[in-house]
Formats: C-alpha cells, sequence, structure tokens
C-alpha cells in the first residue's frame, strides 16, 4: 500500500513547497521539517491536499511535528486515515 | 546606568529553585539559568569581546540561545539576534553589515557559511561555552548607559540588503516599564513566548519576564509549525500573559483547537504587528473568553507606542483602532511638510520619546531619511493616520512599499532587487494581493524560464516569509503615460489570474 502513496506524497511536497522544486533533493527520509521545506501554511496545505486526494480525514491529534519529520512518517500517517476510514 | 542590567543582576542574585524558562523537553530553575548566563558572560569576555562590540546570535530558539542574549547584554556588549530560519546568504549579508566581534552559532550552522563571512576565530560554538566556570565575578556591574546599544534587531531594508535598528538600553526598559504597569505584570506570571527572538515581541515575552523574575515557555522553530501542540503548550503551563500577532492566533484558532483548550490563567491575550480582521477577532474572544485582550501599535524602530484595550471586537468596517498613545510617546499627525494635523486629518504617524531608536546601524543615509530633528527627534513611521475625536489613533496603512506577509514586515524592492539578482530575470516587481505576494516577471528566455526555480534561487538568498506565494510571467511591464512600471495594472492581473 505505502508503495502507491509515497509518490503522491512526494508530489504534493514538492507542489506546496515554495523553496522546493523539480531539483530539490527529497527521498522518502529526507528531513522535511529540519531543512525547512515547508512553513506552517504549506504543510497546512499539504494536510488539505492529502486529505482530499486520498479521501481521507487527519485529525487534529495527528497534527504534530514526529508526523511530518519525513516522506516516510506522512506516509504513515495517511496509512493510520485510511485504515480508520476502512 | 542601565536600568535593564541593573534588574537582571538583582535577579540573578536572588536566584533560588523557582521556575525560569520551559520549553518542549524541559525547563530549568532560576540559579541553573543565570548560572549559565555568568558562565557565558565569562567566555565571552575571556575570547575578548568588549562594551560596545556587537555579538551577533545565530541560533534556535532555546535556553542556550536567552543565556547568551543575557550574557551579551550584560557585558555592555551588543546582542544582534539573526532569524534561524535564515539562508546562509542572508546571514552572511546580515554579518556584513553588523561586523560582529563574535558570532554565537551552531555546528551546523557553522558549516553553512562559507568562509570569509566571519573569520573563524570569530566564531563561537554555543556548546563551548558551557559550563566555563566563572573566575572572577562575571555578573559584576559595568559601567552601561541607558544610552548605549542593548541589541540590534534586523529588518528588511529597500535596498536589498538587511537593515539593523539599534535599540538601547534606554529604549527596552522604557518598553519593559510601560508594559509591567500597563498590565499589571509580576513575577508571578508565566509568559508565553511563541515569536523569535529577534521579533520585538520578545522584549516582552523573554526580556521583561525575566526581569521581573518571571517563567517564561520558550516554544520552538519546529514546535511553532503546529498550531494543534502550541495551544496544548498555553493550557498545559498555564501561561498568563501571550504576546503574538493575529496571523498566528488566526491559525491556533482554526486549526489549532484553541476553542477546546482551558485557558482560564489567561490574563492577558496582546497582539501587535498587523491589523486584526473584525470577524476573526470577534470569533476569537468569544472562543476564549477569559483574558483581557489589547491590540498594541508601533514598528521595531518605536516599539510599543499606542495601547487598545478591547471590551469587544471592534465594529465591521471601522477603521483600525489602535489606541491611546501611550505615555512615554509623544505621538504627531504630520503632513508632507511636517506639520501637526488637527484631530480627524489623516497624515504620517510620528512619534518622539524614550522607545524611539537610535537609528540604523552604519545606515546614517537611512537614519535621516526617516528622522526630523525640529524640535523633538522625530521618526516618521511611514504608517498614514488620524486621531479620532475619543483621541484613539486609527491606522490607515502605508504609501510606500513596506508590506505585512502574516505578520513579517518586508520590503517590495528588496524582493525585487533579489530577484534581478538571481539573473534569471530582466524585470521583477512585487505585488501584494490579500496578503500573498505574487512576483511578476519579465525572463530573459521565456521558453527555458521555471517559476519554481526562480523562486528556488530566491529562497537561498530570502527569509521564507518574503518568498512570492505566485510568480506571474509577462512579456513585457504594463506602464504609465510616464514610462513607469504600471504597479496598479500589474496589482488588478494577479488579483484577477489566482489559481
Amino acid at each position: 500500500m505505502s508503495d502507491t502513496i509515497e509518490p503522491v506524497v512526494i508530489e504534493k511536497v514538492r507542489h506546496v513547497g515554495k523553496a522546493v522544486d523539480g531539483d530539490t533533493e527529497l527521498t522518502p527520509d529526507t528531513p522535511l521539517l529540519e531543512r525547512q521545506l515547508l512553513d506552517s501554511v504549506e504543510l497546512l496545505q499539504l494536510v488539505m491536499e492529502l486529505e482530499s486526494a486520498f479521501g481521507i480525514s487527519i485529525p487534529l491529534e495527528e497534527l504534530v511535528e514526529e508526523n511530518f519529520a519525513d516522506v516516510n512518517r506522512v506516509v504513515a500517517l495517511v496509512e493510520r486515515a485510511r485504515d480508520r476510514a476502512a | 546606568m542601565s536600568r535593564i542590567v541593573d534588574d537582571l543582576i538583582a535577579r540573578a542574585q536572588a536566584a533560588g529553585d523557582e521556575a525560569a524558562l520551559a520549553w518542549k523537553d524541559g525547563a530549568i530553575p532560576g540559579r541553573r539559568f543565570w548560572d549559565g548566563v555568568a558562565g557565558r558572560a565569562e567566555s565571552l569576555s575571556r575570547s575578548g569581546v568588549a562594551q560596545g562590540d556587537r555579538v551577533a546570535i545565530w541560533l534556535p530558539k532555546g535556553p542556550a540561545t536567552v543565556e547568551t542574549l543575557f550574557a551579551v547584554m550584560i557585558n555592555g556588549a551588543i546582542a544582534v539576534p539573526i532569524d534561524p530560519g535564515f539562508p546562509a546568504a542572508r546571514a552572511t549579508a546580515v554579518l556584513g553589515e553588523i561586523g560582529p566581534a563574535m558570532l554565537v552559532t551552531d555546528g551546523k550552522r557553522r558549516d553553512m557559511l562559507a568562509g570569509g563571512a566571519v573569520e573563524r576565530s570569530r566564531v563561537v560554538v554555543t556548546d563551548a561555552m558551557e559550563g566555563s566556570e566563572p573566575g572572577g565575578d562575571p555578573l559584576a556591574r559595568k559601567a552601561i548607559g541607558e544610552d548605549d546599544p542593548a541589541m540590534i534587531l534586523m529588518t528588511s531594508g529597500s535596498t536589498g540588503t538587511p537593515k539593523g535598528i539599534v535599540l538601547t538600553h534606554g529604549n527596552l526598559a522604557a518598553f519593559s516599564d510601560w508594559a509591567i504597569g500597563q498590565f499589571g505584570l509580576t513575577r508571578e506570571d508565566r509568559f508565553f513566548s511563541l515569536a523569535p527572538l529577534h521579533f520585538d515581541l520578545s522584549l516582552l515575552d523573554v526580556l521583561t519576564s525575566q526581569r521581573l523574575g518571571a517563567s517564561v515557555y520558550l516554544v520552538g522553530e519546529t514546535e511553532a509549525l503546529f498550531p494543534g501542540p502550541v495551544a496544548m503548550a498555553l493550557e498545559r503551563q498555564r501561561a498568563t500573559v501571550f504576546y503574538s500577532v493575529p496571523t498566528t492566533l488566526q491559525r491556533l484558532l482554526s486549526h489549532g483547537g484553541l476553542a477546546d483548550r482551558d485557558l482560564g490563567a489567561l490574563r492577558w491575550l496582546l497582539f501587535a504587528g498587523e491589523v486584526f480582521p473584525a470577524p476573526v477577532l470577534a470569533a476569537l474572544m468569544e472562543a476564549v473568553p477569559e483574558p483581557g485582550y489589547a491590540n498594541l501599535y508601533g514598528p521595531t524602530e518605536t516599539n510599543v507606542v499606542s495601547c487598545k484595550l478591547l471590551d469587544a471586537a471592534p465594529e465591521l468596517g471601522e477603521k483600525p483602532n489602535v489606541g491611546l498613545p501611550c505615555p512615554h510617546s509623544d505621538i504627531s499627525i504630520r503632513d508632507e511638510h511636517g506639520n501637526k494635523l488637527a484631530t480627524g486629518e489623516t497624515g504620517e504617524i510620528c512619534v518622539a520619546g524614550p522607545t524611539v531608536t537610535q537609528g540604523y546601524w552604519r545606515r546614517p543615509d537611512l537614519t535621516a531619511s526617516a528622522f526630523s530633528d525640529a524640535p523633538d527627534r522625530l521618526y516618521h513611521t511611514g504608517d498614514y493616520g488620524y486621531f479620532d475625536e475619543a483621541g484613539d489613533l486609527r491606522y490607515l496603512g502605508r504609501r510606500d512599499r513596506q508590506a505585512k506577509l502574516r505578520g513579517y514586515r518586508v520590503e517590495l524592492e528588496e524582493v525585487e532587487l533579489t530577484a534581478m539578482d538571481t539573473g534569471l530575470v530582466e524585470g521583477a516587481a512585487a505585488t501584494v494581493a490579500d496578503g500573498a505576494l505574487c512576483l511578476h516577471v519579465v525572463a530573459h528566455d521565456p521558453k527555458a524560464f521555471a517559476p519554481s526555480a526562480l523562486t528556488r534561487a530566491l529562497a537561498e538568498r530570502l527569509p521564507r516569509y518574503a518568498l512570492p506565494d505566485r510568480v506571474e510571467m509577462h512579456e513585457a511591464f504594463p506602464t504609465t503615460s510616464s514610462g513607469k512600471v504600471d504597479m496598479q495594472a500589474l496589482a488588478e492581473c494577479a488579483g484577477g489570474t489566482d489559481a
């Protein structure tokens, strides 16, 4: 399942991040927050885009630093939301 | 004699086991905090930092950063906090402007700086200052005058490089005294510090809290990205004083579940920096009814000069009311010749008084153009407004190209000059609509031009908040009859093509 989520997450990060473009190195374990690739507004936009792309709802309690540290963590976050919806 | 330093030293001498600083992963009592300050003060002296020297502090927000800030001030040196999120090129530009005797940073940031930004011998990594054994008495009082500079706060400059606003010990004391009196602040208060240390808001939550011997919770940069946990921390810390900007408060309300938090301990919710949209403020006051609300006004150059205590949200359509002048500030409304205008007449908001900056660091040209001398030293804010019949100051906005983006102050010329500097465009013009920054460009090579490449190049030179939300390509800029770029037409086209 996660292998289909990951490319979408990466694409969305590239889309919402103003400081991120096609040439920015972005692997599943690139530290998104430590490298300041996303700001507060972009993080909320990312959440909204993931919610609509996967038809999920990400609860407020999940919007914490640990769940956005890298792409892997975001993929896990999406998976959890999917499992809850299923 | 610097009253601020005097008070800080008195606090250090009286410090015990009471809480001083807290943050996400810990807390330290007053005694240990002041020992840390003393050790850092000793370390700076030993490195040859003298009174009047600048010490740049480029570190994430946290206890070590605050210890360093106080150590610099107590030594009589000038603290220059640099945005920890600045890209290396911008930090380098700031260091070039300031010429620090010492840069205190961390290993990661030191490695980001190109060789030559600061001599290696002038860089100290923060960890190396820890546990420095005080040799003599590092907290002994030095001869520091109220007119001696205490801090330099960097802000966006229309020339393309940041400019430094010099704040004296007297400036800091005048603001801090006012805040303590106005809001009845005591050492029993628990301050909540969400604003960065290079913002003047920190002069309340960090400096004034420690001057009083009260406690402060420091929200780190990454922690601040997530409104949910920030709202939880506000509740958990039982914060009593929270000074923030409207954009942030709005986000805590809309995405942080602020309404569900128990904020019964909160005494004051203060905001400044931009106009709070009335409906959002009304929603906030309904969701968080406990504290007193106040809208503070004043650019960094003057700090707070007026204050509106709010019993209820303003009426829709009412001109933004920033309240009565503080007792320390002499505010006048003036026309373009510098003549005072009467109640109800609109003009430039000008300020004299003890909180007003001496000027911009080593920029006599900028200082001269922002100040006039007759009869008092008067700062021309560039803000426009009028006094209403009740004596309240009404804020109407600016007529130059300084913009506020989510509470951050940005000179649009700086964004344009930096875009030109990338070599990717031959024309650049920035407009703001609904709080979003649109950068209009004429590309050198329209076929090869990628807007995202420009934004990324800008990200290496500008702070994040100054990056364009959209890049709009033009074959050529529309011009006015006099041949100037028609900014009005560009702004309209930006408003009309929102993606």
